[in-house]
């Protein structure tokens, strides 16, 4: 609980962060251009700012508590909150970092690799499926994905860096 | 009232559009199978493989994905006690004691035909409040526009929050998030942290999307166990039970009329859907109802549910298509499909382009009858997809996500801002923020900006247009009553009022 009362502390100061770039960013422009961005980031880093209050007020997240200007209605409950089970920092940084690396592995190698090695060393890894199993979900996911973009849809799938595609600039 | 049917219907009878509506059922009847996936993710897998259809098939596409993954969610809530999707919760109370009796093919009956009829009577309602509503469309001008994104803002983040201060923040967060890039209004490139090329056109709404909704939903996956779902199947019974169901469920009319309203209702009250509509049909049917199996495989009670969850379609479209605000999750996705589209969404949707609303009608009415039937025909394989292992469906959907977040416009760093979307869809799931408001003010930021700036044009700078014109103060009063509503309900709880 205090995990989960911390966590949505650093979430809505990073969210507060967001709003305020918005509401400094958005000063530099001109009148037009700043005057809604300016005054939603306000309000938004007003609403976080009372959320944030409401929390500490509180002392920790109420499962069913009312927060500042809250309603007697249920709030929407935290994963946690409706999933006891399944939780684990180590899992959640393991998934997170399946994520990056299928990123990392599309922009270094390009789609046609990383499709059937990422199917196959995560079913392997993750959930120790079947050789087979893997394989042959690998094999169908590459024809699909070669053959739907690549030969029906006509789109260049990305090749990644290795076989000379270059990223695009940001 | 009609214009554009021509086109819907025509576009229906081409043999591609009907196997495109024939895919799009059997992907929804999957999903709504597979328990932790529904409409909402199936949707959002789907969206960029519309890329290259025309702007008719992928709409029907899409509707036909959203209403038939709730039948779906109903068999394995039926056979195996698991519901497939939140909309099939109340299902298993009744569904389920009676498969265990041997009549599994009863009761998949009862659900389908409930669900047929229950999704006519929501299409049916959208389709007598189209002139009504395509009136009150005209009605709209920049300022009614702007004001009407507000209300329903603040009424999605209170009704689907319950914390109207959280709701509203992460509501103005995908507001501020819709703005970077290209404003069109004023004609200026904003808040780019330093990017002069990749983030020009803004953050791309379908590598948001399938993000946030998808990857977020495979986070939670992966972090379950091995398998989907485990339960004991139950035996089907035979084809007489099939036939039995379909009968069964044109003897409780006035359960099946209330609850097709009730999931009507709670259909056009925005941010609801067939989960709350499922429960309230039940709990309502069973506190009338006479019938001693309630609760042990009642088909009084199986109607009630399954009527509900499919007539809330309907009333989720009417808001969607007449105002451009999502009833729910699924419909949020689909404006987000009539934009990579090109479909103006907001107001003017039923003025310029009446075509689509049929096409939404049209498709929803689709997916619900062939995901009936072929769910019935199909019911036994369906419910066995339940035990695929998570650690082979978990890199499918990201492989799906990634590759569609890749192909809209070919640019490697929208796959790089589907997972960080995902990633930071899961933390504001995991700690109790809704989607919804996020997702809604994504899709209507930019244009509660357009409608903003208009209106202090025409007024050459006063905020009093707000005021001035009639519905535009009326929707004013309506945003005030909603923000002051917690606090008088809080009131009224301490008893204070």
């Amino acid at each position: 609980m205090r995990k989960l009362s911390e966590g949505r502390i650093i979430l809505l100061i990073l969210l507060l962060g967001c709003a305020l770039y918005f509401v400094f960013a958005g000063l530099g422009y001109g009148r037009n251009s700043r005057l809604f961005p300016v005054a939603v980031g306000t309000v938004t880093a007003v609403l976080i700012l009372l959320d944030l209050a409401s929390l500490w007020a509180s002392g920790l997240v109420s499962r069913t508590g009312v927060g500042a200007g809250g309603s007697g209605r249920t709030e929407v409950p935290s994963l946690t909150e409706r999933e006891e089970v399944g939780y684990s920092g180590a899992r959640l940084m393991r998934m997170v970092g399946w994520l990056l690396g299928s990123a990392l592995g599309v922009g270094l190698v390009g789609f046609a690799l990383t499709v059937p090695v990422f199917i196959v060393s995560f079913g392997r890894v993750e959930g120790r499926a079947s050789w087979v199993a893997c394989l042959l979900t690998a094999v169908v996911f590459f024809i699909f994905i070669v053959g739907y973009f690549e030969f029906f849809m006509r789109i260049r799938m990305f090749r990644g860096v290795l076989f000379g595609d270059l990223l695009p600039l940001i | 009232m009609f214009d554009g049917i021509g086109t819907a219907v025509a576009a229906l009878a081409q043999p591609d559009v009907v196997g495109i509506v024939l895919l799009a059922s059997v992907i929804g009847l999957v999903a709504g199978v597979l328990p932790g996936l529904g409409n909402v993710q199936a949707m959002a897998m789907a969206l960029p493989f519309t890329f290259g259809m025309d702007r008719v098939s992928a709409i029907y596409f899409l509707s036909a994905i959203c209403a038939s993954a709730t039948f779906g969610g109903s068999v394995p809530a039926i056979l195996i006690n698991v519901p497939g999707t939140p909309a099939s919760a109340a299902t298993t109370i009744e569904g389920y004691p009676m498969a265990k009796r041997g009549e599994g093919n009863r009761a998949l009956a009862i659900s389908a035909t409930a669900s047929v009829m229950g999704g006519l009577v929501g299409i049916g309602v959208l389709v007598v409040s189209i002139p009504f509503v395509k009136w009150a469309a005209l009605l709209f001008g920049p300022p009614e526009t702007f004001m009407l994104v507000l209300l329903g803002l603040i009424t999605i983040a209170y009704a689907i929050q319950g914390n109207i201060i959280r709701g509203l923040a992460i509501s103005g967060i995908g507001v501020l998030l819709s703005l970077i890039g290209y404003a069109s209004v004023t004609g200026v490139y904003r808040f780019s942290l330093g990017s002069k090329h990749y983030l020009w056109d803004g953050i791309e709404q379908v590598a948001f999307l399938t993000g946030v909704f998808g990857l977020s939903e495979a986070i939670q996956l992966g972090m379950k166990g091995r398998v989907v779902a485990h339960a004991e199947e139950v035996a089907l019974g035979g084809f007489h039970g099939t036939l039995q169901g379909i009968i069964d469920t044109f003897r409780y009319p006035l359960t099946f009329v209330r609850s097709s309203v009730i999931g009507v209702i709670v259909g056009i009250a925005p941010g609801v859907g067939g989960s709350v509509s499922n429960v309230v049909a039940y709990a309502m049917t069973a506190q009338i109802s006479k019938d001693p199996l309630i609760g042990k495989g009642s088909v009084e009670g199986l109607v009630a549910c399954e009527s509900a969850n499919n007539a809330t379609y309907g009333g989720d479209a009417i808001p969607t298509l007449a105002f451009g605000i999502p009833g729910s999750l699924a419909m949020a996705i689909l404006l987000g499909g009539l934009n990579l589209h090109g479909v103006p969404v907001g107001p003017w949707l039923m003025r310029e382009h009446m075509e689509i609303v049929w096409v939404v009608v049209f498709g929803l009415l689709a997916g619900t009858v062939v995901s009936c039937v072929g769910g019935l025909l199909l019911a036994r394989w369906l419910a066995r997809i339940t035990l695929i292992s998570t650690s082979l469906l978990v890199p499918t959907i990201v492989v799906l996500i990634l590759t569609g977040a890749y192909a809209i416009r070919q640019n490697f760093w929208d796959v790089v801002v589907a997972i960080l979307s995902g990633i930071f869809g899961y933390f504001l799931t995991r700690h109790g923020f809704s989607l919804l408001p996020l997702i809604i003010g994504f899709l209507l930021g930019a244009v509660a900006e357009q409608a903003f700036i208009q209106s202090l044009h025409i007024s050459e700078g006063s905020l009093s247009i707000f005021f001035s014109h009639p519905l535009s103060l009326l929707l004013f009063l309506g945003v005030v009553a909603t923000g002051l509503y917690p606090v008088f309900q809080r009131l009224v709880v301490k008893g204070v009022l």
